[in-house]
């Protein structure tokens, strides 16, 4: 299915491509303008093995002032932008020391598997690129963007089985005897806002051709690409949170468990390690020439 | 050396004291002699002695050899001095001398007394002196003789001194040596001793078997091979037939002399030609009524008729040509009887004329790659008119291959040689007068192809006719000779790059892919090493029945690299009481080609021709023939027997090893004894006996073995006995005759039957016999595959046997190797009322033990069964969790032991997934058992636990805080104590310096 939506993003691409090969080349001046841009996101992960990443959505918008002379480009915008990720460990443990309803010690054992994490990050985006085009519909921009989280969230569904494990018996663990606090496989799921690393400094590219009508308006399309460097406080929180948990062997259910386990966002635990951030897309700007330069003829002169 | 009774005199100038006494060549002076273009010599020339080298010779270059110069005619001198006694005498001696066909080159025996003083010159002259004919001891010169002849003389003696003397005389003309030679001279005294008469002989490849008459006390036998230049001497014959072994074909000289008392008498020569049937392909020189045929023109009916009367004879049409140096008179001694390389030609017709037709017929089995060629050597004499005859009406000489008397292709099956087809290639003229001539045609060789005839056996038919018009004769001299037909030269062990077809034929060679492109024509063809196509070569016959149509065969070249592989096999049949093997060459051909990347060796049709048997005994073949026979002795052996292949002149070889065990086939006894009760009767070789009886006879058995067959009867006194028997249950069921008939038993119980007398086994006989027939009863047990035992103190093993039929006496329990190593005692008895328990040792581990259950029984055989002993582990390696939560094996246990799988059974079923190391259990299952069947590293059989039962007990859940050191509730809180840390209910370190003291 992705596939074919790519497929279909660069048919697009040829189609304005061949288009604008007999466009205007846009003529030198000052521009006002708005760009929408979407795309796919993904996270990239650094010392973290067991952590497996995968790929979500990506958009923005931006109000743009835009300069050209003589071929040189330069572009400022300011904007939001909105980014989808996702994460995945296939088994996870924790134990902790515990006795059961007989006063026998043990580890008290909670297996996690298939746990996938899936979150969003709205932000708030400052834009300042330059480039060049000169001579044909063609032109290209790079530059750099300054985004601030505004609201980070996410949901983690996890498959969770508790379990004992003794010194006294032979059998690895003791399973499936909700009286001894030891509860069969079930699902559990948990929400909840992230706050870790809310600034990004993402260095952007930006190919496309320009084409249009007139002197007063330009449009361009575009593909793109965006690097997140994520900086600012990092959260070293435990995946897992129990403080809500009734452990008290003589009280504690499986239904208490299902209410009060709390599992944080990976992305706010040392699981995850260093991350960054990537998006790709394509951008559609349009600009309307506010101040045109009158070029002097010279061609007299020259003769 | 002279003895009593023997000759009087003997020469054979070996001695040099006799020597001394001959005088050669006497003339009147020394000028005389030298004139003397021949003179006598003492030499090898003139030697005939079987170990000998001196003779009496005439030569011409001074005694180099004994040719004679015929420049001018002479006669030449010599003697020896003798003095015999009165009497008369016979002069026996060998010699030689050939001479002038016609004239009087020639030898000449003279005895002449002393007293007669005559004056003994040689000289030059046209004839002889004439006195010396009045002492001529024979008036028949001896002429005409190019090999060695035995003449037998007699002479008297007056008793006084005289001269033997031999005097060679030529005239002058052409010289044809050898001229005289004389040696071997013998003077017997005249006697009766009459020599051997009727001559004969047989032969087989390499055998002469000669047979005479005669009356003698024995004989001597000499012979002379000439082809070997051999001689062979028996002494002191006393029968009158003689093997002579190693003898060659060709012709052969025999002397036969016989001894009567102390006198001998001449030799009685015999020169037969020899030939060997069964030594050549086709045994062309064995001429008979069966093979001969002849008839007149125009008559084609050919009716059996061998005429023979010598080769010389013009009345012979199937003769044999035999001497070496003979040539055909009709070609004006041109033409050699016998081609170069030949021992003999058959000639088939005369130079007798009137429509004579002769035809031979031979038959012929065609073996591939050994007689699938015919290689036919001819020589054609014809008689014409100075205008020749039409060509149907000249004398012909042809050749037909029939099968089964039909030519299949008629064309390419026959041949005719004459020279009326205008080719006259080889062909001679004699004109004998002005219209009679002569045609003859030099020896020619062909070779016809029977290559069409592989495995049959064919009639080759070979006819001369004179002319059709009855006036003029025609003959043919031929041989016969097979060859392969196959390539030649081929090599083995690398590629062959060249290959040559078979002589004598016109060739055309062509890649099997392209025949349409010939590549040569010649004889042998060469291709690169490294090529692996299949060639072709038509091999075409020159004889051309028509401008159109050609008579050939096919023959296929490849060149890969070829190698032999020994194989055979053998049957044995006695024959004379002797075993006669034989071996059936199986040997092949296998080309191996490299090139391919399987199937690489090749198994060709292509056949060995050198092998070399050894057959174990000492005795070594050489043969090609596909079944070979060897004879081994009566008493038979072990024999290992070699069969060597080789190709390419030895090159290459493979060898075989057959081992034979062959049993001892000689004289056998077989011994028939016949025992009756008294009142019975017995009828043997028609007679009827009622007493004990022997008789022998010698028979000789198949092989040709005797064998001695001895029948003995008994006959037995009757008495009265009383049978009682027993058997066993699990025998049956019984076919029992109980005197009447046969009652098959399938059941235990007593049987009885009432039986007539019979021959019992003790030798002695039944008048009436009561018979008790108890069949003892099955020995049924119950017991267990397997039983379990339980470690505990007092240790042992029940094991419960409930007899359910039968009788036993005890029962034995014998552990195996591996029980007894874990401590069992080798052997335990009890009795068969006895419990039967195994005292354990102590600290035996768990496990599986075997041992072997015995069920004795009072008769029969004991029962035997199999019981495994399954020692347990003990119940403390389980545990019950309070509060009835779950049974697990305690993880000490585990470490102990080791286990690696579990298997738990409640109340002895097996619980369905509960392979863990615990089994949940609530209050539900109380008083259930459980127990777990435990698997170890390297097992693949589980052992059992002892069992546990599940308590029922309700969990604690107010711990004390005396409960255990590792727990303790202080203050209606619960804390838990893991290695020096204290922890609360959460999992929480708390730092209760308190709860150390508790």
């Amino acid at each position: 299915m992705r596939r074919t939506s790519d497929i279909r993003c660069l048919a697009v691409i040829l189609v304005l491509s061949v288009s604008a090969t007999v466009a205007a080349v846009p003529p030198t001046g000052h521009y006002i303008g708005l760009s929408v841009a979407g795309g796919v996101s993904g996270m990239q992960l650094s010392e973290a093995p067991a952590v497996s990443p995968a790929i979500g959505g990506a958009a923005e918008g931006m109000l743009l002032y835009d300069l050209n002379y003589r071929g040189f480009l330069f572009q400022a915008g300011l904007g939001a932008s909105w980014q989808q990720y996702g994460l995945g460990i296939d088994t996870y443990s924790d134990s902790r020391p515990a006795v059961d309803i007989t006063g026998e010690g043990h580890d008290y054992v909670y297996t996690y598997s298939s746990l996938r994490e899936s979150g969003s990050r709205l932000s708030g985006q400052l834009s300042v690129m330059a480039g060049w085009q000169s001579g044909s519909p063609f032109y290209f921009l790079a530059g750099m963007r300054l985004r601030y989280a505004l609201s980070a969230s996410y949901t983690t569904r996890t498959d969770l089985q508790t379990a004992g494990q003794y010194e006294r018996w032979a059998a690895d663990y003791i399973t499936n005897r909700p009286d001894y606090g030891f509860y069969e496989r079930s699902a559990y799921q948990t929400s909840g806002r992230s706050a870790s690393r809310p600034l990004c400094i993402a260095p952007t590219v930006e190919l496309g051709a320009s084409f249009g009508a007139g002197r007063k308006t330009v449009v361009r399309a575009a593909v793109y690409g965006v690097y997140g460097i994520h900086a600012g406080s990092r959260q070293e929180l435990p995946l897992t949170d129990y403080s809500g948990v009734d452990l008290n062997p003589f009280t504690q259910s499986e239904d208490n468990l299902h209410r009060t386990l709390r599992i944080n966002s990976l992305t706010d635990t040392r699981l995850t390690g260093g991350y960054n951030s990537w998006e790709a897309g394509i951008r559609l700007t349009v600009l309307w020439n506010v101040y045109h330069r009158q070029e002097h003829c010279r061609c007299e002169l020259d003769q | 050396m002279l003895t009593a009774g023997g000759p009087v005199y003997v020469c054979d100038f070996e001695d040099a004291a006799e020597r001394e006494q001959w005088v050669l060549n006497p003339a009147a002076n020394a000028q005389r002699k030298a004139e003397l273009n021949n003179l006598w010599y003492i030499g090898e020339p003139g030697n005939y002695s079987a170990s000998g080298h001196y003779g009496l010779y005439v030569s011409a270059d001074g005694g180099g050899t004994s040719d004679y110069n015929a420049e001018k005619a002479m006669w030449v001198m010599a003697y020896r001095a003798l003095t015999l006694g009165k009497g008369k005498y016979n002069l026996y001696f060998d010699w030689q001398a050939l001479g002038k066909p016609t004239g009087s080159d020639a030898l000449y025996l003279f005895w002449i007394p002393d007293a007669d003083g005559r004056t003994l010159n040689s000289g030059n002259g046209a004839g002889l002196p004439a006195y010396l004919k009045d002492y001529q001891i024979d008036s028949i010169p001896l002429t005409q003789a190019m090999s060695w002849q035995y003449a037998t003389r007699q002479f008297e003696s007056d008793g006084k001194p005289a001269k033997l003397v031999i005097v060679w005389f030529n005239g002058a003309g052409e010289h044809y040596p050898p001229s005289g030679c004389v040696d071997n001279i013998e003077i017997h005294e005249f006697n009766d001793c009459k020599q051997p008469s009727g001559i004969s002989h047989t032969s087989r490849a390499g055998v002469v078997t000669l047979s005479w008459n005669g009356s003698a006390d024995y004989y001597t036998v000499r012979s002379y091979d000439a082809n070997e230049q051999k001689w062979h001497f028996y002494e002191h014959v006393t029968e009158k037939s003689l093997e002579i072994h190693n003898m060659s074909e060709g012709v052969q000289t025999f002397y036969i002399r016989s001894h009567c008392g102390e006198d001998m008498s001449a030799y009685a020569v015999y020169t037969p030609f020899i030939v060997f049937e069964g030594v050549r392909c086709i045994d062309y020189m064995t001429l008979n009524k069966r093979n001969c045929l002849t008839t007149t023109l125009p008559s084609k009916t050919y009716s059996n008729n061998y005429v023979d009367n010598g080769y010389a004879s013009i009345v012979s049409r199937h003769t044999i040509h035999y001497m070496q140096n003979e040539y055909d008179p009709r070609t004006n001694y041109k033409l050699k009887t016998i081609p170069p390389g030949e021992l003999a030609s058959v000639r088939l017709g005369n130079w007798d004329i009137n429509n004579e037709t002769e035809r031979i017929e031979y038959k012929l089995h065609v073996e591939e790659g050994e007689s699938d060629i015919l290689k036919i050597k001819y020589a054609i004499v014809m008689n014409t008119p100075a205008q020749y005859h039409p060509e149907v009406q000249q004398a012909h000489f042809s050749l037909d291959i029939l099968v089964n008397n039909t030519q299949l292709d008629k064309e390419c099956s026959s041949a005719d040689f004459s020279c009326g087809y205008g080719d006259m290639t080889g062909w001679s003229e004699e004109i004998i007068s002005d219209n009679e001539h002569v045609l003859w045609k030099e020896w020619t060789e062909i070779s016809v192809s029977l290559r069409n005839y592989i495995g049959q056996d064919i009639t080759i038919r070979l006819t001369t006719t004179d002319c059709a018009q009855g006036g003029h004769y025609g003959y043919a001299y031929f041989t016969l000779g097979c060859e392969s037909g196959e390539l030649q030269g081929l090599t083995c062990g690398e590629a062959n790059t060249q290959f040559t077809a078979p002589d004598n034929f016109e060739y055309r060679w062509y890649r099997a892919d392209n025949p349409g492109s010939i590549l040569s024509r010649k004889q042998t063809f060469n291709i690169e090493p490294t090529d692996t196509f299949l060639y072709i070569c038509d091999v075409i016959n020159p004889i051309k029945p028509s401008e159109d149509k050609e008579c050939y065969y096919q023959l296929e070249a490849i060149g890969l690299p070829r190698f032999p592989v020994a194989q055979a096999a053998y049957t044995d049949v006695p024959v004379n009481c002797e075993h006669l093997v034989t071996f059936e060459n199986r040997s092949y051909v296998r080309m191996h080609n490299d090139q391919r990347s399987v199937n690489q060796d090749i198994v060709t049709a292509q056949k060995l021709e050198d092998f070399v048997w050894d057959f174990g005994d000492g005795t070594v073949l050489a043969s090609a023939d596909r079944y070979v026979k060897h004879t081994y002795p009566t008493a038979g052996g072990q024999y290992t027997v070699k069969l060597y292949a080789y190709m390419g002149n030895r090159k290459c070889e493979d060898s075989l090893l057959i081992g034979l065990d062959l049993k001892d086939i000689s004289v056998q006894e077989y011994v028939f004894n016949k025992h009756l009760c008294e009142g019975q009767q017995f009828t043997y070789n028609g007679k009827t006996y009622f007493n004990t009886f022997s008789d022998t006879t010698h028979y000789t058995v198949g092989g040709g073995c005797d064998s001695v067959a001895v029948f003995n009867l008994y006959v037995h006194d009757l008495q009265t006995s009383y049978v009682k028997d027993t058997l066993c249950a699990r025998d049956l069921p019984y076919q029992f005759f109980n005197g009447k008939e046969t009652v098959p038993i399938t059941a235990s119980g007593t049987y009885t039957g009432r039986w007539p007398h019979r021959y019992s086994e003790d030798c002695s006989c039944d008048s009436i016999a009561e018979v008790e027939f108890y069949v003892e009863p099955r020995l049924e047990v119950a017991l267990p595959d397997t039983a379990f035992v339980c470690p505990s103190a007092g240790l042992s093993a029940a094991i419960d046997v409930v007899l359910q039929s039968g009788r036993m006496d005890s029962i034995s329990i014998l552990p195996d190797a591996a029980a007894q190593q874990a401590g069992l005692e080798a052997q335990y008895r009890f009795a068969k009322d006895e419990d039967v328990i195994l005292p354990l040792p102590e600290g035996i581990r768990a496990g599986h033990y075997t041992a072997v259950v015995q069920f004795l029984t009072p008769f029969c055989v004991a029962e035997e069964r199999t019981v495994v002993l399954e020692v347990g582990y003990p119940v403390q390696i389980l545990g019950r969790k309070e509060g009835n939560g779950w049974i697990g094996v305690l993880g000490d246990a585990a470490k102990e032991y080791g286990f690696t799988g579990y298997q738990w059974y409640r109340d002895g079923l097996p619980v369905a997934g509960a392979n863990q190391a615990y089994i949940p259990v609530d209050n539900s299952d109380a008083g259930h058992s459980y127990y777990v069947s435990l698997l170890r590293e390297g097992e693949t059989t589980g052992i059992r636990s002892c069992p546990i039962v599940a308590d029922g007990a309700t969990a604690e859940k107010v711990l004390k805080a005396s409960d255990c050191l590792n727990k303790v509730v202080y203050e209606g809180c619960l804390y838990i104590r893991k290695g020096e840390r204290w922890y609360n209910v959460v999992g929480q370190e708390v730092n209760l310096n308190v709860l150390q003291e508790l």
